[in-house]
C-alpha cells in the first residue's frame, strides 16, 4: 500500500541563526498508510506538535521532504498550503480554536466558505455535521455557551467541513473531563473505522492511545520508535498500554537519558502557566522563568517583563495576568524549598511519618479549587501525594489515580482537576535534582 | 519464443485527462487539490490552467490532450472587451470549436461555472456539453462523484 503520508530526512528549525535556535525534528523519515490511526507520543517539547504543524503544512521544515500522496509539499507556496490545508487536512485543536462572534453552525461552516463553497451550501453541509456531532441543538448557539465538551465537538465537527481525508488532533483531550475526553475518543475512532480517514494524534497521556494503531515514540525531536500495536479488547489495550508506556517512561527515558532538571521544570510550567499562547510566547516564557528559577532575576523584573509586549522580548501578558504568573512562580519557589526538605527528611530517617508536609503540600494544591471532598477522599489524596513524593507511582499513575473513582481506591476527582492537580505537583518536583536520587534511595530502602 | 508478462496492468493504465480552464488561482490550486488529496491521482491526471488561449496550446499537444474539459465562462481577458456577452460569446465559440473538430469530439466539457443564468445553461446545452455545474454548490467529494460517474464508460 502507498503511503499517504511519508516524510524522508526532515529537519526543523525553529528561530534559526538565533541565540534561541533550537532544532525541533531531528533527521525524521516515517511512512503513514492510508487509513491507518497513528499517535505521536512523548512528553512535552519532544517534537511531536512539530510533527504536525509540519505535516499540515502550518510550519515550514528547512530540510527533507514531506509527501502526501506521491506529492512532495516541501516547494509549495504559501496559498498552496493554505488550500492543502483546507482539503486535505482537518484539524482538532486541543484549545478548541471556535471564533467566538460567530455562531456553532457558522464556526464549522467557516472552513467551507474559505475554499469558495456558497454560503447557503455551507450552512446546509455544517447542519449535517452537527446533526452528527448531535450538537443540532446548539447551532445558532455561541461558543462561550457550551461546555468544553460541546465546545470540542464542534471542533470535531468543524475539522470535518471540508470532508478531509487526514484527521489531526492536536491533545484533543487535554482540557476535557473523562466523560467527554472519552466521547471525543469514540469518534475519532469513528472517524478511523467508520469514515476510513487518516487519524493522526498527538499525546503524552498514555491512556488517550486505546485505539491507536501505531505509535511514534518521541524525544528530543527524534522518533525513537514505531510500535505497531492489536488491541485486542478496549480494556485489555488500555491497560496493556498504559503499563507498557508508564514502566518504558520511568525505565528507559528517566534512567538512560535524564532530562536537566531545571529545562523540564520550566518547561512544564511554561506549558502549564500559557495554554493557548503560541509556541514563541511560551518559549519566550520558558527563558523567563528559567532565568526566575536561577535567581537571575527578582518577582517584579519577571513580572515587568512578563507584560511587555513580544516585539520588546516579554511576552504581551496583560499586566495582572503578569503579576499573578508572578506571584505563583513566587510560591512554587517556596514549595519548592518544602520539597527538599521533605526528601532530607525521608531520605535521612525513611520510616518517619510525613504527613505534615504531605497535608501543607495537598492545601496548596488543591487552594484552586473549590472541592467537597469526603474524609476518604482526603486520605486517598494524602496517600497518592505522599506515593508520589517517594517515587512509589509515575507523574502518569499519579494523575489517573486521582480520576479514579473512591470506591475503586482513586481520589474521585475529576479527569481536569486530576490532571491540574497533578501538573501543579510536577511544576515543584520535577525542578528539584534531588528527586532523582531520592526516589532511588526511598524505594530501596522500602525494598 | 521468449515473452514478457505484465503483471501491473494498472499502473501503465491511461490516466484519464482532465483539464480545468478557469481565470481564478486559488479555484484552480482547489480542483487539482480534491482530486490529490484524496488520493485519485492513480485514476486522473489534472492539469489546470488560466486561460482559452492556455487550454488551446494543451489540447492541440497530444501529450496533453485532455479527455474532459471543465470550463470556467466568465475570464476576463488582458485588454479585452468587459461585457459578459464577449465573455460567453468566447466561451461558446470555444466549445462550438472543440465539438467541429473531428479529432476531438469526444473531448467531454463541463461548464463549472458561477453563472447560474438558464439562457447561459440552453445555450452551452444546444452545444451538447457534457455537464453544467455551479461553483459553489458542490463539496469536494460531490465534484469527485460527478467526475468517476462521466468517466464510468471508459472504464
Amino acid at each position: 500500500m502507498n503511503p499517504i503520508i511519508k516524510l524522508e530526512h526532515v529537519n526543523l528549525w525553529y528561530d534559526i541563526g538565533k541565540p534561541n535556535e533550537v532544532q525541533a525534528l531531528k533527521d525524521v523519515n516515517l511512512e503513514i498508510n492510508k487509513g491507518d490511526y497513528v499517535a505521536f507520543f512523548g512528553s512535552s517539547g519532544c517534537g511531536k506538535t512539530t510533527m504536525l504543524y509540519a505535516i499540515s503544512g502550518i510550519d515550514r521544515f528547512q530540510e527533507g521532504k514531506i509527501i502526501i500522496n506521491g506529492v512532495d509539499i516541501s516547494g509549495f507556496t504559501n496559498q498552496e498550503l493554505a488550500i492543502f490545508r483546507q482539503t486535505g487536512i482537518g484539524i482538532v485543536f486541543q484549545q478548541f480554536n471556535l471564533v467566538p462572534s460567530l455562531t456553532v453552525l457558522k464556526n464549522v461552516a467557516l472552513p467551507m466558505l474559505f475554499v469558495g463553497v456558497a454560503s447557503e451550501k455551507a450552512d446546509v453541509e455544517a447542519a449535517k455535521l452537527l446533526e452528527r456531532l448531535n450538537l443540532t441543538q446548539y447551532s445558532t448557539r455561541f461558543p462561550f455557551e457550551l461546555s468544553g465538551g460541546q465546545q470540542q465537538r464542534v471542533g470535531i465537527a468543524r475539522a470535518l467541513a471540508n470532508d478531509p481525508p487526514i484527521i489531526i488532533a492536536d491533545e484533543p483531550l487535554g482540557n476535557l473531563d473523562s466523560v467527554n475526553a472519552k466521547r471525543v475518543l469514540e469518534f475519532l475512532k469513528e472517524l478511523n473505522d467508520k469514515d476510513g480517514r487518516t487519524v493522526i494524534m498527538v499525546t503524552h497521556e498514555a491512556w488517550s492511545l486505546r485505539d491507536v494503531r501505531t505509535i511514534f515514540h518521541m524525544k528530543d525531536g527524534v522518533v525513537t520508535d514505531v510500535e505497531k500495536v492489536t488491541p485486542k479488547t478496549v480494556a485489555e489495550a488500555l491497560s496493556g498500554h498504559l503499563y507498557k508506556q508508564l514502566s518504558k517512561e520511568v525505565t528507559e527515558a528517566d534512567k538512560l537519558q535524564p532530562i536537566k532538571g531545571e529545562q523540564l521544570s520550566s518547561r512544564v510550567l511554561a506549558n502549564f502557566l500559557l495554554r493557548g499562547y503560541s509556541k514563541d510566547e511560551i518559549k519566550r516564557f520558558e527563558s523567563l522563568v528559567n532565568q526566575r528559577l536561577d535567581e537571575k532575576i527578582d518577582t517584579s523584573a519577571f513580572s515587568l517583563e512578563l507584560h511587555k509586549p513580544f516585539k520588546d522580548g516579554g511576552v504581551g501578558l496583560w499586566e495582572k495576568k503578569a503579576e499573578r504568573v508572578a506571584r505563583y512562580l513566587n510560591e512554587i519557589i517556596d514549595k519548592h524549598k518544602d520539597v527538599d526538605a521533605v526528601y532530607d527528611i525521608i531520605e535521612k530517617h525513611p520510616e518517619l511519618p510525613i504527613l505534615e508536609e504531605v497535608h501543607r503540600i495537598r492545601d496548596w494544591l488543591l487552594e484552586d479549587h473549590k472541592l467537597k471532598l469526603s474524609p476518604s477522599q482526603v486520605m486517598a489524596i494524602d496517600q497518592l501525594i505522599s506515593d508520589r513524593l517517594r517515587g512509589f507511582v509515575s507523574p502518569e499513575k499519579f494523575i489517573e489515580l486521582l480520576d479514579l473513582s473512591n470506591n475503586k481506591f482513586g481520589a474521585g476527582l475529576t479527569f481536569r482537576t486530576s490532571h491540574q492537580v497533578g501538573e501543579k505537583l510536577e511544576s515543584i518536583l520535577s525542578g528539584s535534582g534531588k528527586i532523582e536520587e531520592g526516589v532511588g534511595t526511598t524505594f530501596e530502602k522500602t525494598l | 519464443m521468449p515473452y514478457v508478462i505484465i503483471k501491473n496492468m494498472d499502473k501503465i493504465e491511461k490516466k484519464i485527462k482532465i483539464l480545468l480552464v478557469d481565470d481564478d488561482k486559488m479555484m484552480r490550486i482547489y480542483f487539482r487539490d480534491i482530486f490529490w488529496v484524496h488520493g485519485r491521482n492513480d485514476k486522473y491526471e489534472v492539469m489546470i490552467v488560466s486561460s482559452l488561449e492556455e487550454a488551446n496550446e494543451k489540447i492541440v499537444d497530444p501529450l496533453t490532450k485532455p479527455d474532459t474539459i471543465f470550463l470556467d465562462v466568465m475570464m476576463p481577458v488582458v485588454g479585452g472587451n468587459s461585457s459578459s456577452e464577449f465573455h460567453i460569446k468566447r466561451c461558446l465559440d470555444f466549445i462550438s470549436k472543440i465539438k467541429q473538430t473531428p479529432e476531438l469530439s469526444k473531448t467531454k466539457i463541463v461548464i463549472y461555472s458561477g453563472q447560474k443564468d438558464k439562457s447561459l445553461q440552453d445555450a452551452v446545452n444546444k452545444l451538447g456539453v457534457d455537464g453544467y455545474l455551479i461553483k459553489g454548490e458542490l463539496m469536494p467529494k460531490e465534484i469527485i462523484a460527478f467526475t468517476d460517474k462521466l468517466h464510468e464508460s471508459n472504464n
